[in-house]
């Protein structure tokens, strides 16, 4: 089995598509005629320094991918099982689906550009480290509602997308335990509420157009489900306000067999690159489902911030990843509990509340962040100086600390 | 009412073994970040920063092999500055001494780390590969040096102007050499730095276009904190032009480093507290000297040769009247923990 990917904005770089463009001479001047420019120009040399704006980035991504897609079946004859992309990406995905021909998708992708260009106030950063269940939880204890989830590209690396001060506000929140801010400068806030006009005016342009159902299967950033027959225009224009649900695009494809080759088709490797942490990540928490080793006591000088303090043996891992529940009902009733439990916490004990663990004798401690859901089920709150999360339920106040 | 908060990045030279060790060890925060900038480099660079700098190296040793003291100094400073402004210290300007302007830039959101210490590697590997052997020398407390030996300094440069009695010339090994000798001979302290290339030197112009290359293949976003330059003093801000960027940068490696003049613009300017988040206190030690008697302004290093970081940090951030949390978090309830062993 094997799936062909396409990278999306992030992946450009001058010099991307090299000879391709002389390989391909007819579908270049195609191009061309399109975009009123030259895209060998725009990729080799960018003269102009566009490259690094939206309304060019896209076209650009879309053809060198393209390109590449076409250079890849022309040397190996090997036509995918199954096809992804990455937000642009997902163009070239339908594109080799058949769903439109390269002119076609060419020119959607110019109007998405320029439109997505237009809507330039905003900004957007990575969180790495942090579940979703966590970022989810920290932006609606600070009150951040108008910031949205943008990727959900590993586990562990999700991006963040709303209005430029919302973001800024964020870098004080993730700079915890082993949680890394990292601005990214894009023009906007790809992939958030701010993208509704976009989504709209985009909508009634691809509403003008017919798209053929995909021949391959494409699975699809808004639902990581395969495309249905006739979702073309619902699915690109939700796509630009909504979450890629990159990672569970891979699982949903790696548990389609155990032997799923993916190969990244265009320029550079981002793609490749998440897909081994997602692994590794699935491998890790695969073995982390075992019972844990009793925790060894050794006095060291040197903590390691990986390490995980426990409190107890059911103390939570920072890494940890949801337990599968077999039952949602029932996994709905401990969800809605555990809510409830961080919410009269977060109600009654501000950020640095001295408290005592129930279990372990660890002397005084301070809670460094609200009191958060984790895996869906666990009331936690993360302790100063432990790299790890205390369960509510094995807390007391410490009143000796009390200030 | 605080004063404005200058951070100062060192350049090549300011770097050593083990630099920031005890709070690599110390300070999971700091200790995050550099492990985050070492993924980055080691590929790019063929081996591991931190092992380099923590689990290999030794502080007596030289640490100057360009290709690993450039991206270390930038993920040094890059991860200083971080913990720094995740404590609460916010700069109001950067302001990066020769290598030190890449850092600055990184800081400033103009560059993404990956850019940044891409961009340190791929300099380095290009100065390795077509710069002639020269020697920096830094000259100190004579304050008529480029007249006084003017003969010597012929095929010499001088690469920076620190303070009056500080400068630092730079030429090849053979033109440097009896300069040395007749300072020694003059009982002139100078000291040569740990750099083994002529940077600020005509002996780089060749160097120009393969750099301007480099520099236009990266993307600079606009700035969010202002960058000093220590070419003139000037203050850049906000949206820049790409050539601009890659022209200014040139400058910066190619023109000596007014360090001294900018230090006195800012002052015309108004009162700081100068901050260097270099590895070794020097530029701290620089606005010392230029401080004119009476200034309300202040310096302090938050780390530096002597060892003591957590101490040195501590302090730094005392007086920007922040405490610092993570890592005494981590003393406390490394304490609490053992105490609560011992008493289990």
């Amino acid at each position: 089995m094997k799936t062909y990917m396409f990278p999306g904005q992030g992946s450009q770089a001058r010099g991307m598509g090299g000879d391709l463009f002389d390989a391909f001479p007819e579908l270049t001047a195609k191009a061309d005629e399109v975009l009123g420019y030259s895209i060998k120009e725009l990729c080799l040399e960018d003269p102009r320094r566009e490259l690094g704006k939206t309304q060019f980035t896209q076209p650009a991504l879309y053809v060198v991918n393209a390109l590449s897609y076409y250079k890849r079946i022309q040397d190996t004859g090997e036509i995918p099982d199954y096809l992804a992309g990455h937000s642009l990406g997902e163009f070239n995905a339908l594109l080799a689906a058949e769903c439109f021909d390269f002119e076609t998708g060419l020119k959607l992708v110019k109007k998405r550009g320029e439109l997505m260009s237009e809507a330039d106030q905003g900004a957007m950063a990575a969180i790495v480290n942090a579940s979703r269940d966590q970022i989810e939880a920290l932006l609606r204890e600070k009150g951040l509602a108008n910031v949205d989830i943008a990727n959900y590209n590993t586990p562990l690396q999700i991006v963040i997308s709303g209005p430029t001060a919302d973001i800024a506000a964020c870098q004080d929140i993730f700079q915890f335990d082993r949680v890394m801010y990292v601005p990214l400068n894009t023009s906007g806030a790809f992939h958030s509420r701010l993208m509704l006009p976009a989504k709209r005016k985009f909508e009634a342009f691809l509403k003008k157009r017919k798209f053929s159902k995909p021949k391959i299967p494409v699975i699809a950033n808004l639902t990581a489900q395969p495309y249905p027959d006739a979702a073309v225009v619902e699915y690109l224009s939700k796509q630009i306000s909504s979450t890629v649900l990159w990672s569970d695009t891979i699982h949903h494809l790696m548990s389609l067999s155990d032997a799923m080759e993916f190969v990244e088709i265009g320029h550079g490797d981002v793609l490749a690159k998440m897909i081994l942490k997602i692994k590794q990540i699935a491998a890790k928490s695969a073995a982390e489902q075992a019972p844990p080793p009793a925790p060894v006591e050794k006095k060291s000088e040197t903590p390691n911030p990986a390490a995980v303090v426990s409190a107890a043996p059911s103390a939570i891992a920072a890494t940890g990843s949801a337990q599968t529940e077999s039952n949602s009902g029932q996994r709905d009733d401990r969800f809605a509990l555990a809510e409830q439990k961080v919410a009269a916490w977060n109600s009654r004990h501000p950020v640095g509340t001295g408290v005592k663990s129930t279990v372990a004798a660890h002397g005084a401690l301070i809670t460094r962040t609200p009191a958060v859901v984790l895996f869906g089920h666990r009331a936690a709150v993360y302790m100063e100086g432990y790299n790890g999360y205390f369960d509510l339920d094995e807390l007391s106040l410490d009143q000796t600390s009390a200030a | 009412m605080r004063l404005p908060l200058v951070f100062m990045f060192s350049g090549q030279g300011s770097q050593y073994h083990q630099m920031g060790r005890e709070l690599y060890d110390r300070h999971p925060r700091f200790r995050l970040w550099m492990d985050h900038c070492d993924e980055i480099a080691e590929p790019l660079i063929g081996g591991s920063l931190c092992d380099l700098l923590y689990r290999k190296g030794d502080k007596g040793q030289p640490f100057d092999r360009l290709l690993h003291t450039s991206p270390a100094l930038v993920a040094f400073e890059f991860s200083l500055a971080r913990v720094l402004i995740e404590e609460g210290a916010r700069p109001d300007y950067l302001l990066g001494y020769s290598l030190g302007e890449l850092t600055a830039a990184i800081i400033g959101g103009a560059l993404t780390i990956e850019q940044g210490i891409g961009f340190a590697a791929d300099y380095a590997r290009l100065v390795e590969a077509e710069s002639p052997p020269a020697t920096m020398l830094a000259v100190v407390g004579v304050s008529d040096v480029e007249m006084r030996y003017a003969g010597l300094l012929a095929d010499c440069w001088v690469t920076a102007r620190n303070f009056e009695r500080h400068l630092v010339v730079t030429g090849p090994v053979d033109a440097i050499a009896p300069l040395r000798a007749a300072l020694t001979g003059d009982g002139v302290v100078h000291q040569v730095l740990a750099v083994k290339y002529g940077f600020h030197t005509g002996m780089h112009a060749a160097l120009e276009a393969p750099f301007k290359a480099l520099a236009e293949k990266v993307d600079f976003a606009p700035l969010r904190t202002p960058m000093v330059s220590c070419l003139d003093g000037s203050v850049h801000d906000g949206e820049s032009d790409q050539r601009e960027w890659s022209q200014r940068l040139w400058a910066t490696f190619r023109r000596p480093v007014e360090f001294g003049a900018t230090v006195r613009g800012l002052l015309d300017r108004g009162d700081f507290h100068f901050l260097d988040v270099g590895p070794s206190g020097t530029l701290a030690t620089f606005v010392k000297y230029l401080l004119p008697v009476g200034s309300a302004s202040t310096f302090g290093d938050v780390i530096n040769n002597f060892g003591r970081d957590e101490r040195t940090y501590r302090d730094a951030l005392q007086r920007l009247g922040l405490s610092d949390v993570s890592s005494t978090a981590y003393r406390q309830a490394s304490a609490a923990h053992s105490s609560g062993r011992a008493s289990a």
